[in-house]
């Protein structure tokens, strides 16, 4: 395999979990919930994930159940700022404190203080039959784990939903005017609900994806603000998954130069490669908002019977 | 939409309700919240087996029980109030400064570089300029994210959480390359002058004297908010931009000013606890300060004057529970769960405190 | 509709209020602002929910909890504050909520083409909404009601924002809709229009339905005085207020006295204004005005034609583009509000909760609001709170603010006594140059009044009073000259005495002026 084919493969690795934690935070933010909850969440994610399929042998089942735990983190922060009307970023930041605590809690818990670090298997390579085989393009792909592929056809069916559907049309609706879309009839709450059930539950598949993908052990920092660079992510790709996907190649290709210069060795020193992914996202984010739009209704509440909205 | 005013020309509401029925009102959704946390958390404890008593009499005795405990408290007290004021600041401009964590580093960092490279000077000269050195620092680090939210519109939660991920490679960076204490362990700068090592007051043990200048500090950031038109400007910026702007006040201007002292205190925070705590910048010394501040900010509703109480009371719980790790067994973990419980169900008394209230209406 | 009653804390907007409509008719519900007519079309289409009372549809008792609900039992509704996504087209506007039905977006809009064609609401339904104009999307708003196959159209002051032209189309068109049987309510305060289009009328009064009269039945002066509720002879400030008065006739002599307009040098001169909207488009292109010390100056036109952006720019808010602003001769364009404030330049905001008290902070603070730097308030670098709260005292008097104390939170007051506020923090300033947008809109008779009188006070000081409004009736009623603003351009100007609402509607219409 040639260095550059490895690389674009790598890229494509990593572009998931930016992937997928950026279209869970799209999914709440186009019905008009905005979470910052992402960082604890998805570190919440691969505790989970690492711990179940350190139990079980299963990595399946741990990936399943880090969604579902996502999906109640997400769930309350949609009843929080639906149902109950609370601030959507003072409860954001609630629930990613307590997704952080429960996190390393969890850790703590069943692994204990150990001498050396416990591992589990990495998610196995599946190869597409005959795409595979195609030189180069093969390699770079379709020879991946199956959450790669998932993130590569959520991306396209959102975006054939939410752009090309009469449901994906009323979905929008509700993050560009709540009001307009209550008034015919549209379920304000429960759209809200799922959406941001769902993006959690996206949001804890990022997460379960850094330990069974990349490293098959989990520690506090594993997620590396990923969850924060998601939500530039978000904003970057303009709250739609076609630019979304073209953003995380960017912010996946940062990634993997940090890592691979640091590895290949140069005079440049070791902390100037680091904070590349986040320095290059702060210049990135002058020009984001610029030209990005943002669903109209953005992080701001619904409420049916207030006179001034 | 036409505002319905029928029983409008002639109403009149009904009467403030007394000082001490304002109090309870106050006072009732902390008190529930707090009930609430511990009684969840506690039901979490038992079912991990552990003693839930033994657990919650540690976190809550453990500040009180020895001179050392209480000390260490009140040294956990000053960073969490700086962080906690540092939020709550441009918190009533509707900005969140995530960015508490990078400004403490950097400040840390800047004081250390001070107190290394002037390691001579006596103390008068030394402490002042170390001190100005991690303001300064802070202010940077913050007027970086103020710039950009200023100049370009970028989200200023993204941006200071970012500035983080970057300071700790400043630090790592003077910890290694240019100031490295290869004995220390960890990545760490070598110690700073005998002039730069803040004085213990009471004890032994003793507090540093750095907690003097984070009261005074406090105090100032009450006397103005409450009392002069900057402070005025500020509250009325974030309660409403618009007929704020409309009204002569460049509400742009105060969100970016606000940011910046935010970012100071961050920066004098770290500075304090290289000269009061550490005696060098090192890395993991911002512990999670960060996630505590916004915690304090957010449970005393951003009012400068509930902050330093709030903090007090998170700095039992945080001495608290690495006793409680120690004794009893409970991840000290389980605190940070314990913290966001309060701060969820605070919100929660909210809205149940706002039903009754209509429903009595 | 029998026995409903809502409250909205404290104020109780409907009480036992009842509605009946029959099949095939329009039936007009009038009343001043806050009677409760908008209120109980909210409960009738599932917005608000009631706290006491019974809707029968058909004869039989229905639960409506939610739009969709009234939607099913075939009730549509157009309100006041057109409800659309502006980023989609006309026929994504027009289908939302219907997934359930069947067909692609191309068969639904050739339904709406062919909906558009019946009853003459000409719309382009590939269109982006927020490149058309009011009037069209108004139509888009009816459009959505009809495809849902409604049987009951409610319409909220439909006429607001439309020329008298548009109003006429309009009104085609629903003469048209009830011809196939639709039944349909026409929410208005305007007793002109009322009598115009309705088969029978009902009057809504502190949050009671008080009669119902048909067309035929009543007039003009019957109307207004069931409305008003004084049989006395209606004022001109009330006849203006309820939109009765017709424009032309001549503010009551004593109202003029003592007053000579154009009286020494232009207080406020506005010489080649450019400025632009919020997407960064040009709103104004080169407008010119002067106004005398002791002038009321009247800006007509219709809502989007610039009104928002020349109230701004003359209170400093928006940046002047191109051109300059004189007062007093200094030249303000390019300073920062401050400037203009100090300039003596006050501000009477259209959105008065958004755009003019914090309402979250108390009577007090927002009495302080913009003066909280002055000296006369400040010792050693810190507000005198002591001081400062005397004079709100002082203030919530003389103004006659409807407050339980200074310490209340500014948003609880109602829109009358906010705009109260608002003037009282305007004339505490001592301002030389006073401008207003639409400052009765929403407000109770004896709250317009009060705004009324003030606007008179400040002439007579010898201030230079921006008056710009929607109202043509407020207008005729104040101003000592008018413009009409158009697409961003003053297109005409007529003085006192030669004030003629159709003239002026061609001219708000945008219609070359013909010698």
């Amino acid at each position: 395999m040639t260095e550059f084919t490895s690389l674009a493969q790598l890229t494509v690795v990593a572009m998931v979990p930016f992937l997928l934690a950026s279209l869970g935070t799209m999914l709440g933010g186009l019905t008009g919930v905005f979470s910052v909850s992402q960082e604890g969440v998805m570190l919440l994610g691969a505790s989970v994930g690492f711990l179940i399929s350190f139990a079980t042998d299963s990595s399946t089942l741990g990936i399943l159940l880090a969604a579902g735990v996502g999906a109640v983190f997400g769930f309350a922060l949609g009843w929080a700022t639906t149902v109950l009307r609370l601030d959507q970023f003072v409860v954001g930041l609630a629930l990613f404190f307590a997704a952080t605590g429960l996190a390393g809690l969890l850790y703590r818990v069943v692994i204990g203080q150990t001498a050396t670090t416990p591992r589990t298997d990495t998610l196995p390579r599946l190869e597409i039959p005959l795409l595979s085989e195609i030189p180069v393009l093969g390699r770079v792909f379709f020879s991946h784990n199956a959450l790669v592929y998932f993130a590569g056809l959520l991306a396209v069916g959102l975006y054939f939903f939410l752009y090309r559907t009469r449901a994906g049309l009323d979905l929008r609706s509700v993050g560009e005017n709540p009001r307009a879309a209550d008034s015919l009839g549209i379920a304000v709450v429960r759209t809200r609900l799922w959406t941001t059930t769902a993006g959690g539950a996206l949001m804890g598949m990022a997460g379960a994806f850094l330990p069974l993908v990349y490293t098959g052990t989990f520690t506090e920092g594993i997620v590396g603000g990923r969850g924060w660079l998601a939500i530039a992510l978000t904003f970057f790709g303009g709250w739609r998954p076609q630019f979304i996907v073209a953003g995380a190649l960017f912010f996946a290709a940062m990634d993997v130069i940090a890592l691979r210069t640091e590895i290949a060795g140069t005079d440049i020193p070791g902390q100037v490669l680091l904070v590349i992914p986040y320095v290059a996202t702060l210049i990135v984010m002058i020009f984001a908002f610029r030209w990005a739009r943002v669903p109209q209704f953005l992080g701001r509440n619904y409420d049916r019977e207030s006179r001034t909205g | 939409m036409t505002t319905p005013v029928l029983t409008e020309p002639d109403a009149v509401a009904p009467a403030a309700p007394s000082l001490t029925a304002r109090l309870l009102r106050g006072l009732l959704p902390y008190v529930l919240a707090l009930v609430a946390a511990f009684l969840v958390s506690g039901v979490v404890i038992a079912a991990l087996g552990y003693d839930v008593v033994g657990a919650f009499r540690t976190i809550l005795t453990t500040s009180f029980r020895t001179g050392f405990g209480f000390t260490e408290t009140l040294t956990k007290w000053v960073p969490l109030t700086l962080l906690a004021l540092g939020f709550t600041i441009p918190l009533a401009v509707n900005r969140f400064n995530i960015g508490g964590e990078g400004q403490l580093l950097v400040g840390a960092t800047a004081a250390a570089g001070v107190g290394i490279v002037y390691a001579e000077l006596p103390m008068v000269a030394l402490m002042p300029l170390l001190i100005l050195a991690g303001v300064l620092a802070g202010v940077v680090w913050a007027g970086i994210a103020a710039f950009l939210m200023g100049r370009f519109g970028v989200n200023e939660i993204l941006s200071t959480v970012l500035l983080n991920f970057v300071s700790f490679q400043v630090l790592d960076y003077a910890a290694t390359e240019i100031w490295s204490d290869p004995a220390a362990g960890v990545a760490a700068t070598q110690r700073v002058g005998e002039g730069a090592v803040l004085p213990d007051i009471g004890g032994p043990p003793g507090v540093h004297a750095g907690i003097l200048l984070a009261g005074l500090v406090a105090l100032a950031t009450i006397l103005v908010t409450r009392g002069t038109a900057a402070g005025f400007e500020l509250r009325a910026s974030g309660t409403n931009p618009r007929a704020a702007g409309i009204n002569g006040i460049r509400v742009e201007k105060v969100a970016v000013v606000a940011l910046i002292v935010g970012g100071a205190l961050g920066g004098l925070a770290g500075a304090l606890e290289v000269a009061g705590v550490h005696g060098r910048a090192l890395e993991g010394m911002q512990s999670n300060f960060l996630l505590l501040g916004i915690i304090i900010g957010l449970i005393a509703r951003g009012s400068a004057l509930w902050v330093p109480v709030v903090a007090f009371g998170i700095a039992i719980l945080e001495v608290g529970a690495s006793s409680m790790q120690r004794t009893v067994g409970v991840p000290a973990e389980m605190v940070l769960i314990i913290e966001a419980l309060i701060l969820i169900f605070l919100l929660l008394s909210d809205v149940i405190a706002a039903r009754l209230a209509r429903r009595a209406a | 509709m029998t026995g409903i009653s809502k409250s909205f804390g404290p104020v109780r907007a409907l009480l036992d209020a009842d509605f009946e409509l029959a099949p095939g008719e329009v039936h007009g519900l009038v009343g001043g602002n806050g009677a409760g007519k908008t209120t109980l079309m909210n409960v009738l289409y599932g917005l608000y929910r009631p706290d006491a009372g019974e809707i029968r549809v058909d004869g039989r008792t229905v639960q409506i909890r939610s739009p969709r609900d009234a939607i099913g039992l075939g009730i549509g509704m157009v309100h006041q504050h057109l409800l659309q996504v502006s980023s989609y087209s006309v026929v994504e506007n027009v289908v939302l909520g219907t997934s359930g039905g069947s067909g692609g977006l191309r068969a639904a809009a050739r339904r709406v083409s062919e909906l558009s064609e019946r009853f003459g609401l000409a719309v382009d339904p590939r269109e982006r909404t927020d490149r058309l104009s009011v009037g069209a999307r108004q139509r888009v708003e009816i459009l959505k009601v009809l495809y849902r196959g409604a049987r009951v159209l409610i319409l909220d002051e439909p006429t607001t924002n439309l020329t008298p032209q548009e109003v006429d189309g309009l009104f085609a068109s629903l003469r048209e809709i009830v011809a196939e049987g639709t039944s349909i309510v026409f929410i208005s305060h305007k007793v002109r229009e009322v009598l115009a289009i309705c088969d029978r009328i009902s009057v809504m009064r502190d949050g009671q339905r008080l009669t119902t009269v048909r067309r035929a039945e009543t007039d003009a002066t019957g109307l207004a005085s069931l409305m008003v509720g004084e049989l006395a002879e209606p004022s001109s400030d009330l006849a203006a207020a309820l939109g009765l008065g017709s424009v032309g006739q001549v503010a009551p002599a004593e109202q003029r006295s003592g007053h000579a307009p154009d009286s020494g040098a232009p207080l406020l001169a506005v010489s080649g204004l450019v400025a632009r909207n919020d997407q960064g488009v040009p709103a104004l292109h080169g407008v010119d005005l002067t106004v005398g010390a002791g002038e009321v100056l009247g800006v007509a036109g219709v809502a989007g034609n610039g009104q928002v952006e020349l109230a701004e720019v003359l209170a400093g808010v928006r940046p002047v583009h191109d051109g300059d602003v004189r007062v007093d001769d200094a030249d303000l364009a390019g300073r920062p509000t401050r400037r203009w404030l100090d300039a003596g330049v006050a501000y009477v905001p259209e959105d008065r909760h958004r755009d003019g008290i914090l309402g979250a902070a108390s009577v007090t603070d927002n009495l302080l609001l913009g003066s909280q730097r002055d000296k006369a308030h400040r010792r050693g670098g810190l507000i005198q709170w002591r001081r400062v709260r005397e004079h709100a005292l002082a203030t919530i008097e003389r103004y006659t603010i409807k407050t339980p104390g200074p310490d209340a939170p500014a948003g609880n007051l109602s829109g009358g006594n906010i705009q109260r506020l608002i003037l009282a923090r305007a004339f505490d300033r001592e301002p030389s140059v006073l401008v207003l947008q639409n400052p009765t809109r929403g407000l109770d008779l004896r709250s317009a009044r009060f705004v009324y009188e003030r606007v008179h006070e400040a002439r007579d000081r010898g201030c230079a009073v921006v008056l710009i409004s929607e109202d043509l009736d407020e207008l005729s009623l104040l101003a000592d000259r008018m413009v009409v603003l158009y697409s961003g351009r003053i297109v005409g100007e007529r003085r006192r005495g030669d004030y003629d609402a159709y003239a002026l509607g061609r001219l708000m219409a945008g219609v070359q002026e013909t010698a």
